[in-house]
């Protein structure tokens, strides 16, 4: 990668995940899974928890 | 659209004539499935997609080289079919469901017309340049297409293998067109196109990654996006995304996580916003040398940021 866009992608890096503090993911009981970022849950899905084993 | 006239050339308007006396040739020679698919692509190119053939004749026309406008239209319809034939190849490598063609009929067509192609691209050039330089260019691509063909995230998958081995399979097919049109500068078929194919490959892994009807998703390609992904998951403890890679699962609401998760997370961001770096990177080169006007350099950075 050339280094002067390298240097430049550190600084969208740090901005890019400073808008994302905090971010994560749940499966309820009933295999319906969130992904919450800011505060806010932003996706709901049923899924076939069995497939994600012991999270 | 690239309207350029340069007395009475007008890129599109040749660009069409030599893709229609193109095109009544090779009806004659291939199965009209296959006829037909290439039709449809070409006339892509000629509308609303990227053609680098056209890309090929803005560049050439500022050089002073034997060719004849005649000449230069038929390369750049040749180059254009070259680079259609490599995404047949890479979408039934990937096994992407696209393409309305048996595999094998579209296989042995693709393969003849692609022999057929690079010895016509060698016969148009032959004047100006060796054809081993065509060779290589198109071999490099194929060894780019066989580690991509193979690629899957590991525990070596990496930022700089993605740079290094991923984006062999194009930076070589933009360097050809670039080098066919500059073969004397070397910053611009080498390094602008380079940065170019680079800011062309980001953007498609970013716009493959978040869609669940391509392979990249299932296949689980060390594509930057992915990797990125992997890093912001790590970082926020996301153990169902991580769940998911580590388990390789396939079905339709886990891949539909890991489209989504790969917008939310940033790593889509993060490809366009590398993408537009390279775009400029490329700019910057093709506005720094005295071999492309400045009339051309407008042209031809309008033409790539549509």
């Amino acid at each position: 990668m050339d280094k002067t866009i390298e240097e430049k992608l550190k600084k969208i890096e740090e901005e890019i995940l400073s808008k994302r503090k905090n971010s994560s993911s749940d499966i309820g009981k009933n295999g319906n899974v969130s992904l919450t970022l800011n505060g806010e849950k932003n996706w709901i899905q049923k899924i076939d928890i069995q497939n994600y084993g012991n999270l | 659209m690239i309207y350029r006239t340069m007395g009475i050339y007008n890129i599109e308007k040749e660009y069409s004539l030599a893709l229609t006396t193109y095109l009544s040739e090779f009806k004659n020679n291939f199965s009209s499935s296959f006829v037909d698919l290439v039709q449809k692509e070409l006339f892509k190119k000629s509308t609303d997609r990227l053609s680098l053939g056209k890309v090929y004749l803005v560049l050439s026309s500022n050089q002073k080289k034997p060719q004849s406008l005649l000449t230069k239209n038929q390369i750049a319809v040749r180059l254009d079919i070259l680079f259609i034939l490599c995404d047949y190849l890479d979408d039934v490598l990937d096994g992407d469901k696209v393409i309305a063609l048996p595999k094998n009929e579209l296989l042995i067509n693709a393969m003849s017309l692609l022999f057929i192609s690079i010895g016509e691209l060698g016969e148009l050039t032959k004047d100006y340049l060796d054809a081993s330089k065509i060779l290589y260019f198109l071999t490099e691509s194929i060894n780019g297409e066989r580690f991509d063909f193979y690629s899957t995230l590991s525990k070596g998958s990496s930022a700089e293998v993605y740079f290094s081995k991923m984006l062999q399979k194009s930076i070589p097919l933009v360097q050809l067109a670039f080098y066919l049109a500059c073969p004397d500068n070397d910053r611009i078929w080498k390094d602008c196109a380079q940065n170019l194919a680079t800011a062309f490959q980001l953007q498609d892994d970013a716009l493959d990654c978040m869609d669940t009807s391509k392979s990249d998703l299932a296949l689980f390609k060390e594509t930057l996006p992915f990797l990125k992904a992997i890093e912001y998951a790590t970082i926020n403890d996301n153990k169902i995304f991580l769940a998911i890679i580590e388990n390789r699962l396939t079905d339709k609401d886990s891949l539909a996580f890991l489209a989504f998760y790969m917008e939310e997370c940033g790593a889509v961001e993060y490809c366009f916003r590398a993408a537009s770096l390279y775009f400029e990177e490329a700019f910057q080169i093709l506005k720094s040398t005295t071999d492309i006007s400045v009339e051309i350099f407008t042209l031809l950075k309008g033409y790539l940021k549509e």
